[in-house]
């Protein structure tokens, strides 16, 4: 079954066209890659499904509902949720209060309780400190919850903005390059934790990636873009011997 | 109609001010996303020095306003190079660099009311006062120069900006700072050369302002006007920024023959708030997010 | 009354403004250059309701604070929604202060007393219970600040399109910290009246203003007794040092610049200073547990 049905989208940026009719469906449960050379508009397919941008053309469907013209934050409480390919982690908020954002974007309580610190706001407080811990052991950062996020190294920064989507209880979770800058030891690191991820959850994930070895390693399917249109989509294996895949990505990476 | 007429000229001379110094507002938020808060400053300074050229120096009008344009521009560079350059490079938040404005904004009318006192001061050219009668329109000279200037300066900016290197790498900066910096521009060149022309231009407007009114410390208080038609027209749209202040100098000028003098200062709030509920991206805007 | 006390109680007024602005500025990274109009209006409903109908102080300077915090939602609603830059609102805020001002002197004379204000007010504010309010508008504060929605107000401060990807209703958080700065210069302005025992619309200008937002921005972000702390020192200083009066604003100006030079963040940020606090709630409980222990 189909959570999310991308058909015929089109964003235009000032004239000119980022994302071309590109149409693709993901299934619950898949983990799916999505690939292509430098500005192939892979982030803004990312973007305009998840209401940063107005696309020009095309509707997005996620489990049944057009997200089309819908505000971010309703389609983050739907159940989408996505990391960065620059990090947004908060810099000055500690580990675990980046996760509690995630966990509680919107407080249960009003204003004037908070200001009162009534009871049932300790409470509710309490809770999400204890959940937002939660998912820092299940990512296996529990050792920093308490330190600033901005001065946490490089690669405990992408795990936490990992974990602090998860905290959303997203259906789909999209992945903006979570190993930029990482290298191939690392990267083949992330790769198993992102298996371990996709198999404790068992939420739907769709990955951005420039680092091949780690979409070949965890994709069962993956969706090739060049020049803002789909190329391809198939298999590791069959977009390893697919002729057009090689020549507009290689191509572009003898270039 | 005469009155209408009369009314209109007096709109577009002083909408002409406010289209300057909308320009300058814009010119550095296209290219560093903050708006300079200082600009009012400048502008004060701009003024100051005209003034001073012609009652020390003795210089005729147009070479004191050609001084006063580049000291303000000058004044303007200032700024940037002590104040915002070291704090750009820290890569503060841009709050920060808007309370910076306000810094210089609330420092530099207060020094100079304590070094040159609060007293009003007429601009000293006889040749800018005389009225001059347009069929049944009278214009006074000032305004008839601060038309002409403006619009001579506008497309010396324009100009500047499509045809010149230092322009293409301010348009760059302006499409993509960090990427147009990775592809060899020199941002601290493209820095000084908003800040110059930015200031200039409120220098230019600073002059206009003082012919019209009067020249005194407070006076760059007018320069909110120009933010907001910068706003009106779509914060970064040069264009919009020019339409926007010949439009609210228009409507100002209407709304206080025609309505009341009181509330002639609110109504470029009033037109702020309406184009904010209805064109969040002002009149020719373009809606910018976060590079995700 | 006592010279020290007058300052004293200046302090506190202070104190109450600038918690409610440390909200909106330290936390929500907006900042406002017309916050004096809401002490104009939480002043004129206070003083109207103790004048007019002999209302409670203290429920006058409440009803004050609400009275501003619904202005506040005027200039909100246009200025904080969607993507609209901070910029538009800090310059709409500059207009909305001017035009409550203008409005104070020109609508109601009768009620109002136009440009000359309104006077004979009874002297209701005193040391003790403006002491109270400052204490308990720095826990009010504070406490929001430690909830939720102080974190969510940081995070918005940094990355508000990564927080808004977060499930974070931008408009609305950024509206209630509007209105709690409102709300607490609201109270703090039917302090003033009751303190001046008069009124006049002039009183609440920029220089008020820009004083206010001085003192939070010296404070430093993410802080409440910081910034609490900055106008108790900004307040007491012109009192010291009278001879630098005509110069006081330069020195304002001046200050600003030096802060976002040198410190931007403030001289507190990211710290709160809980010694009194501590102290104080020592103070009670010792004082609340001896009847206890007498019986």
């Amino acid at each position: 079954m189909a959570i999310l049905e991308i058909k015929n989208l089109s964003v235009t940026f000032g004239g000119i066209k980022a994302v071309q009719n590109v149409t693709l469906s993901v299934d619950n449960g898949e983990f799916v890659g999505l690939i292509g050379p430098n500005g192939a508009g892979k982030t803004t397919v990312f973007n305009a499904v998840t209401g940063v941008i107005k696309p020009s053309g095309g509707e997005v469907v996620f489990d049944g509902q057009v997200l089309n013209g819908m505000r971010p934050d309703k389609i983050a409480h739907l159940g989408i949720a996505r990391t960065f390919q620059n990090i947004r982690i908060y810099p000055k908020l500690t580990a675990r209060e980046n996760v509690e954002i995630g966990v509680a974007s919107i407080p249960k309580y009003d204003t004037i309780s908070a200001m009162l610190r009534l009871p049932h706001v300790r409470r509710w407080d309490k809770e999400v400190k204890e959940i937002s811990e939660k998912y820092l052991g299940q990512i296996g950062l529990m050792e920093y919850k308490d330190v600033k996020a901005g001065s946490l190294p490089y690669g405990i920064q992408r795990k936490l903005e990992i974990a602090r989507a998860l905290a959303t209880q997203p259906k789909l979770l999209f992945l903006d390059e979570p190993a930029a800058g990482m290298n191939t030891a690392e990267g083949l690191e992330l790769v198993d934790f992102l298996k371990q991820v996709h198999e404790m959850t068992g939420i739907t994930i769709i990955l951005i990636e420039h680092h091949l070895e780690v979409v070949m390693n965890v994709c069962s399917r993956i969706n090739v873009l060049n020049l803002g249109q789909l190329l391809f989509t198939g298999s590791p294996e069959e977009v390893q011997k697919n002729p057009e895949v090689i020549k507009a990505y290689l191509g572009e990476r003898r270039k | 109609m005469n009155t209408f007429l009369q009314q209109l000229i007096t709109g577009i001379s002083i909408g002409s001010i406010y289209a300057l110094l909308a320009v300058g507002y814009a010119l550095v938020f296209s290219v560093f996303n903050f708006s300079n808060f200082g600009f009012g400053a400048t502008m004060m300074f701009g003024a100051f020095a005209a003034y001073y050229v012609i009652l020390g120096l003795k210089l005729p009008l147009f070479v004191s306003i050609l001084l006063g344009m580049a000291a303000a521009g000058v004044v303007s560079m200032i700024f940037e190079l002590v104040i915002y350059r070291p704090m750009r490079k820290k890569n503060v938040m841009r709050v920060y660099l808007m309370i910076a404005g306000l810094g210089i904004n609330i420092f530099a009318p207060n020094f100079m009311l304590q070094i040159v006192g609060g007293a009003v001061k007429g601009f000293p050219s006889d040749w800018a006062r005389v009225t001059m009668t347009v069929g049944s329109v009278n214009i006074t000279r000032s305004d008839m120069l601060a038309l002409a200037m403006s619009i001579a300066l506008l497309a010396l900016l324009w100009v500047f900006l499509y045809k010149t290197r230092v322009g293409l790498g301010i348009r760059a900066s302006a499409f993509d700072t960090r990427t147009a910096a990775l592809m060899g521009i020199n941002v601290n060149v493209v820095a000084s050369a908003v800040f110059l022309f930015s200031g200039a231009a409120a220098g230019v407007a600073g002059c206009f302002y003082g012919m019209k009114y009067s020249v005194y410390p407070a006076m760059g208080a007018v320069a909110t006007k120009g933010f907001i038609a910068s706003t009106v027209g779509g914060l970064g749209s040069l264009g919009g920024a020019v339409v926007a202040g010949l439009l609210l100098g228009f409507l100002e000028t209407m709304i206080a023959s025609y309505i009341s003098t009181t509330y002639r200062d609110l109504f470029a709030y009033a037109l702020l708030v309406i184009v904010l509920i209805f064109l969040p991206g002002g009149l020719m805007g373009r809606q910018v997010h976060d590079k995700l | 009354m006592g010279y020290l006390e007058g300052i004293s109680i200046s302090i506190c007024i202070n104190i109450v403004c600038v918690c409610g602005i440390a909200i909106l500025t330290g936390y929500m990274g907006l900042f406002s250059m017309g916050h004096a109009c809401f002490l104009c209006l939480g002043a004129y409903t206070s003083a109207c309701l103790t004048k007019y109908l002999g209302v409670n102080y203290f429920l006058s300077l409440l009803a004050g604070g609400a009275v501003a915090a619904a202005g506040s939602v005027v200039i909100g609603i246009p200025t904080l929604r969607g993507k609209i830059s901070g910029d538009c609102f800090t310059i709409a805020t500059l207009g909305f202060g001017e035009a409550v001002r203008i409005l104070m002197a020109n609508i109601g004379t009768n009620l109002f007393g136009g440009a000359t204000g309104l006077s004979g007010l009874e002297h209701f504010t005193n040391l003790k219970s403006s002491v109270v309010i400052a204490v308990i508008a720095i826990i009010l504060t504070r406490n929001y600040a430690r909830s939720q929605h102080g974190k969510i107000a940081l995070a918005i401060r940094d990355y508000a399109d990564a927080s808004e990807l977060l499930g974070v209703n931008i408009f609305h958080e950024k509206l209630k910290a509007l209105m709690i700065s409102a709300f607490f210069c609201g109270v703090g302005g039917g302090m003033m009246a009751h303190y001046y025992v008069y009124i006049v619309p002039n009183i609440f200008g920029n220089t008020m203003s820009n004083n206010l937002l001085t003192s939070v921005v010296l404070g430093g972000v993410a802080s409440i007794t910081g910034p609490a702390t900055a106008t108790g020192m900004l307040t007491a200083m012109p009192e010291a040092f009278r001879f630098l009066d005509n110069w006081r604003l330069s020195i304002y100006g001046l200050t600003l610049l030096i802060i976002m030079r040198v410190r931007p963040e403030g001289l507190f940020a990211y710290k709160e200073i809980t010694a009194p606090f501590t102290a104080l709630y020592r103070w009670i409980k010792a004082k609340a547990l001896k009847p206890a222990a007498k019986a």
